[in-house]
């Protein structure tokens, strides 16, 4: 747990924080939030004395940051930053082993531990590990950061603006891993961002700031129904409802889809108890998605893929970790009432339905 | 820039045009080495070129030390003086770009100049009084004129690392001692290096004015040619001096590409 009691920091007679205080729970994301200038950068630098505070102090499990060496500190709190900052003279595998080796851990550990990230931020570890930095692309580079930060497993993760220097549609895809990483590993996070998308997405707790002081901390949902004063109805924008469903997990939210597959052959019974369902997604042999058929054109007795209609994946399915705001643009995009929901590995694993869409607002607990 | 351009991002046809670019280099190169080694070390081939070039003088070869002699000499002068700049030179740049000694950097920055704008000979002129005649004055003055680019490119070399990668090293708890040799060495390595390499090749030309004051080295012909007006062997120690730059600037810019070069990197552009 992390706890600002008072905290100030003044530059001369400027007050870049103000008196703040807040709790960041344990294993939870904790989103600071705010226009350019707020502090939030200066509050999370804070944390692993980065900065030291004017006034005030801040405690990591009860116990005061600044009883810790700083050099200490730090490597014990995982630490990333916008545009990466790898070692350009280092491999990736050397970039994630820094912590390790500045912990003295023994090679083999070091490169077991490298290998074992690369896995978890999703790139192959053997095609990767001696990369340089600059052969990277950014959303590669960005992963890396990430995987960086979680080398010697520490239980706080610091991430200033981490997604900010990568175009949207990568941008999407990585705090979708994030979720999905931070919903194994359960780490204290503590995340900046001047995106409100990206904190109604990852946040358990937002905290919006504004000139040095904490204007509202509570959860997205509750920042978005309930705005404290016209600053934060301003800035949560009049699109509130649709910024909520940013908040929900495709893969929470689908539903085993209607499937055949492309090698499969129907019966003309077959056909006719399935005709109420009438529309069904083809996959292959191996889970891949590869079109859908309208069971009215179906020829019995011969193969799906005889009368499917192949579309492109890519272009029509969504990730499992992308939230319901992606999803339902993709069925505006598209014109599709039911938008199928890959895996990693882009195998289709469900569906989601408008339905499912409607389930969520009408769900919400205060009127909009 | 390189002999070697040749890298994967060309085309097939500039990869061939460079391949025969970088073979007549080699060939050019290997050309002079052998001419150079032939001139330094076969005193009959030294003795035919000057005297096809100097048919009218009758001495051509400097008689009373041999190249291999005076080459010696001048290495011992070059390398003494060279290895002092560098190890006098990297601290200094590295202390004064420091929290501790940013406040002496000005001071240093001019003195380094200052130090430079000197001709070799006046230092010379005012060491030998304090230092004697030979080899100290010769080095004291190799020394002060070839600080000012190791210093200088120390300072720009560490001032190059970007910000943001001594922000993360600091983030992930390197000590300040550890930032310098884990991030800040390595990535301004090639600059520093560069740095060293002018200072030779400044040196290798400059320590010719140490035989003033009885230093020896491939000053030696150069100042009894001038003493004795035979051009002979003025040629003679100073086509030596510049074989001897040409080949040390060659080698230590090979030994430069040892190190990190900054490469245009996609990821981060910010």
């Amino acid at each position: 747990m992390i706890e600002f009691r008072g905290v100030s920091k003044y530059y001369g007679d400027f007050r870049a924080l103000d008196n703040i205080s807040f709790t960041v729970e344990e294993g939870k994301v904790c989103v600071l939030i705010g226009p350019s200038g707020c502090g939030k950068s200066t509050t999370l630098r804070l944390i692993n004395r980065m900065i030291e505070p004017s006034a005030g102090e801040i405690l990591v499990d009860g116990k005061n940051v600044r009883s810790v060496r700083s050099e200490r500190l730090r490597r014990g709190v995982g630490y990333v930053i916008q545009n990466v900052g790898l070692l350009p003279h280092m491999t990736v595998e050397q970039n994630v082993s820094i912590v390790p080796r500045l912990l003295g851990w023994d090679d083999r550990k070091m490169h077991e531990r490298s290998d074992e990230l690369l896995d978890l931020v999703g790139l192959a570890p053997e095609q990767y590990r001696e990369k340089f930095p600059h052969q990277l692309s950014g959303g590669e580079a960005q992963r890396i950061g990430v995987a960086r930060a979680l080398a010697a497993n520490p239980p706080i993760l610091l991430m200033d603006e981490p997604f900010g220097a990568v175009d949207p549609l990568n941008r999407e895809a990585l705090q979708g891993e994030f979720t999905s990483i931070q919903r194994k590993l359960r780490k204290t996070v503590v995340f900046v961002t001047h995106d409100l998308d990206e904190a109604i997405r990852v946040a358990d707790s937002v905290v919006l700031m504004q000139a040095g002081s904490i204007v509202q901390q509570d959860t997205p949902e509750r920042l978005l129904a309930y705005p404290k004063n016209q600053f934060v109805r301003d800035f949560v924008g009049s699109d509130r409802a649709l910024k909520r469903l940013s908040r929900f997990i495709v893969h929470d939210h689908m539903h085993t889809p209607s499937m055949l597959r492309a090698r499969q052959r129907l019966s003309k019974e077959d056909i006719e108890t399935r005709m109420e369902e009438r529309y069904f997604w083809v996959v292959d042999e191996n889970g891949y998605l590869r079109g859908w058929t309208d069971l009215k054109e179906s020829v019995p007795e011969e193969e799906v893929r005889v009368y499917m209609t192949q579309i492109k994946p890519i272009e029509v399915g969504i990730n499992e970790f992308a939230s319901m705001r992606d999803a339902l643009s993709r069925m505006m995009g598209q014109g599709i009432k039911e938008v199928p929901v890959l895996d990693n590995r882009w195998r289709m694993v469900g569906a989601i339905t408008l339905h499912d869409v409607e389930t969520i607002t009408e769900k919400g607990d205060f009127s909009w | 820039m390189t002999a070697a351009g040749a890298d994967g991002r060309n085309s097939a046809g500039t990869a061939a045009k460079s391949r025969v670019k970088s073979i007549i280099r080699f060939g050019a190169a290997g050309a002079l080495l052998v001419l150079g080694l032939l001139f330094i070390f076969d005193r009959a081939f030294l003795g035919w070129i000057l005297h096809a070039l100097f048919p009218s003088i009758k001495e051509v070869v400097y008689p009373r030390a041999t190249l291999p002699q005076l080459l010696g000499a001048h290495l011992v002068l070059v390398g003494v003086s060279s290895v002092a700049a560098a190890a006098v030179g990297i601290p200094l740049g590295i202390f004064v770009t420091r929290r501790s000694g940013r406040d002496f950097l000005p001071l240093v920055q001019d003195l380094s100049s200052l130090a430079q704008t000197f001709p070799p000979v006046a230092v010379l002129a005012l060491a030998v009084p304090a230092l004697g005649f030979g080899f100290k004055p010769a080095i004291a003055a190799l020394f002060l004129y070839s600080i000012l680019p190791v210093i200088n490119n120390t300072i720009s070399g560490l001032r190059s690392v970007p910000a943001l990668v001594l922000d993360a090293s600091r983030g992930m708890g390197m000590t300040p001692v550890q930032i310098l040799f884990y991030s800040e060495l390595p990535l301004a390595a090639r600059v520093i290096a560069a740095g060293v390499r002018t200072s030779v090749v400044i040196n290798v030309g400059t320590a010719t004015v140490g035989a003033v004051a009885g230093a020896g080295g491939l000053g030696v012909p150069i100042v009894g040619g001038l003493v004795r007006d035979n051009t002979a062997f003025v040629l003679e120690g100073a086509l030596t001096a510049a074989f001897l730059a040409l080949t040390a600037d060659w080698l230590l810019s090979r030994l430069e590409r040892l190190f990190y070069a900054p490469q245009r990197d996609m990821a981060h552009r910010g």
